[in-house]
């Protein structure tokens, strides 16, 4: 059963294609990995499986619904969560504030009853304890503006779960870490699958990936490359031809 | 004491104008210049109405309601825009009002409209009504900053993107906003109304939209007690020295670009680092 399904996607910029015919499907409470050179459109199409883009063709298919057209609040209220590239934490928020923000994102719906509603207790709690799962309970209290990056990706992360999503999108969560980092977030996102959640993570950090991904998809040029197990993408000539160029041995 | 009853009742007004612009400018990040539109709109409303019989503190409501519905048309007008963009946007609400006002005869025109009946009770009556409003208008704040609408706004204000990442309708979100903030300008616009007593397009032009901005910025944007204090504070300084009264406008052009360029939060913001240097 397929959780997303996007399906002969097309983006251009004035006269750029950056993403051209590309289908990308993905599972019930699975880990896939997507991988690509510089400039293969990856966050281009993480942005139009958001709803941040919108394609001129095709269509994304989430949990059994046309959502192509949905805005980014919609999808995100039916059960999608991001965790962005480049950090952006709300930084007049301190980090269990910034959680706890998603965490009560049910109540956003009808802005008239969120001023009903003004104990935030339960939604802080909940925040703790996601900060704490991701690392970083002993900061949860201070302001964006006084932690290094990798506890703001933390933070990213955290906050994206407290959405309790089905869908957990994660844009190079990698990046900006130093080996070690990268390792223990590497291992904290393979066990963020399961229990009716999916995660499709785009990352650089290739031996990450395939440490954690069972599966991965591989798009290149814009193009969609590859999609299948880890094992069997990895020893694909194509693969090797997009990263190292030229004929594959 | 008469002197003193119109002293109150000028910061009271000020006050509830300066805090209904801090919804929308503190709260939620829009900046607006064109707020005296909504005062201009408030004080249109109650001014006929009373005139026709209607007590002023019935009068306040279809005046909130008209400064909030207006104020929802410019919101939705608004959306797509941010920042500088908004400023130019509501700035032209100002010039709009202004000039549809001059060109309505049953509004007055150019005249405008004098001899507004004063409230039950006289000017004491009217201090006890603005007073009133003051006191409802900054619980409601105070609870809107306490509420999960306030946790919106605050990352409506912060960061729009990421806040629709969130889930926050942030189109929602900003509309509500602008209704709250325009209808508590209306009502501030009813009271002046009958304060004066005697009301014409040029009392709500740019220099008021500026004014209450300047007032909302010398506070410290998103405060509810440091918008209150300044925007007392300087609505009765012109009234106690006169000579302030004739360069109020390069007071407040002072007073703002001393604060942007020393305490961008403004008297708040001072009094809280006071406070954690001393405290």
């Amino acid at each position: 059963m397929t959780l997303l399904s996007v399906e002969n996607v097309t983006m251009r910029f004035g006269g750029v294609t950056a993403v051209e015919n590309v289908s990308l499907e993905l599972g019930h409470d699975s880990l896939l990995g997507f991988i690509g050179p510089n400039g293969a459109g990856k966050t281009t199409l993480m942005r139009i499986i958001t709803g941040v883009l919108h394609p001129q063709q095709g269509s994304v298919i989430f949990n059994g619904q046309d959502v192509t057209r949905w805005p980014v609040e919609r999808r995100v209220r039916s059960g999608l969560a991001l965790a962005q590239q480049i950090v952006r934490p709300l930084r007049s928020l301190s980090l269990v504030d910034n959680v706890a923000l998603a965490a009560g994102a049910h109540r956003m719906a009808n802005p008239l009853a969120t001023l009903l509603h003004t104990d935030r207790s339960a939604e802080r709690a909940m925040a703790r304890e996601l900060l704490d799962l991701v690392g970083i309970a002993d900061v949860a209290d201070a302001m964006p503006g006084e932690l290094p990056l990798g506890d703001l990706k933390r933070m990213e992360v955290a906050r994206a779960l407290a959405l309790e999503p089905r869908l957990l999108l994660l844009d190079e969560p990698l990046a900006g870490l130093n080996q070690t980092e990268a390792r223990t977030m590497a291992d904290l996102i393979g066990s963020l699958a399961g229990k009716d959640r999916s995660v499709l993570l785009i990352e650089h950090n290739i031996r990450e990936v395939a440490r954690i991904c069972p599966e991965i998809y591989v798009q290149d040029n814009g193009r969609r490359l590859l999609q299948g197990p880890m094992a069997e993408v990895m020893s694909s000539p194509e693969l090797r031809r997009a990263y190292l160029g030229g004929e594959a041995a | 004491m008469a002197y003193e009853i119109t002293l109150l009742t000028t910061m009271s007004i000020a006050i509830l104008f300066a805090l209904s612009l801090n919804v929308i400018t503190g709260f939620c990040g829009q900046v607006s210049l064109g707020h005296a539109a909504f005062f201009g709109i408030g004080a249109y409303t109650a001014a006929m109405l009373t005139k026709a019989g209607v007590p002023l503190a019935v009068a306040l409501a279809p005046a909130a309601i008209m400064a909030g519905a207006v104020g929802l048309v410019v919101g939705m007008a608004s959306l797509r825009v941010r920042h500088d963009f908004l400023a130019i946007t509501t700035m032209g609400v100002t010039f709009l009002f202004v000039g549809i006002v001059r060109k309505q005869d049953a509004l007055g025109g150019e005249v405008g409209i004098s001899g507004i009946p004063s409230v039950a009770y006289g000017r004491p009556g009217l201090l006890v009504l603005a007073l009133i409003c003051v006191v409802l208008f900054v619980a409601l704040t105070v609870h809107i900053r306490r509420s999960w609408m306030g946790f919106a706004f605050d990352s409506v204000a912060d960061d729009e993107d990421t806040a629709r990442i969130l889930g926050i309708d942030v189109k929602r979100f900003k509309l509500w906003a602008f209704v709250i903030g325009t209808a508590g300008a209306g009502i501030a616009g009813g009271l002046y109304a009958h304060h004066i007593r005697f009301i014409g397009p040029d009392s709500f032009g740019f220099v008021e939209s500026v004014t209450v901005l300047a007032m909302v910025i010398v506070g410290g944007i998103g405060s509810i007690w440091g918008v209150a204090l300044a925007a007392g504070f300087l609505s009765v300084m012109p009234l106690l020295f006169q000579f302030i009264d004739d360069y109020k406008l390069l007071l407040y052009g002072l007073l703002v670009f001393a604060t942007m360029r020393f305490a961008p939060d403004g008297i708040a913001g001072l009094a809280q680092r006071i406070r954690a240097r001393f405290g």
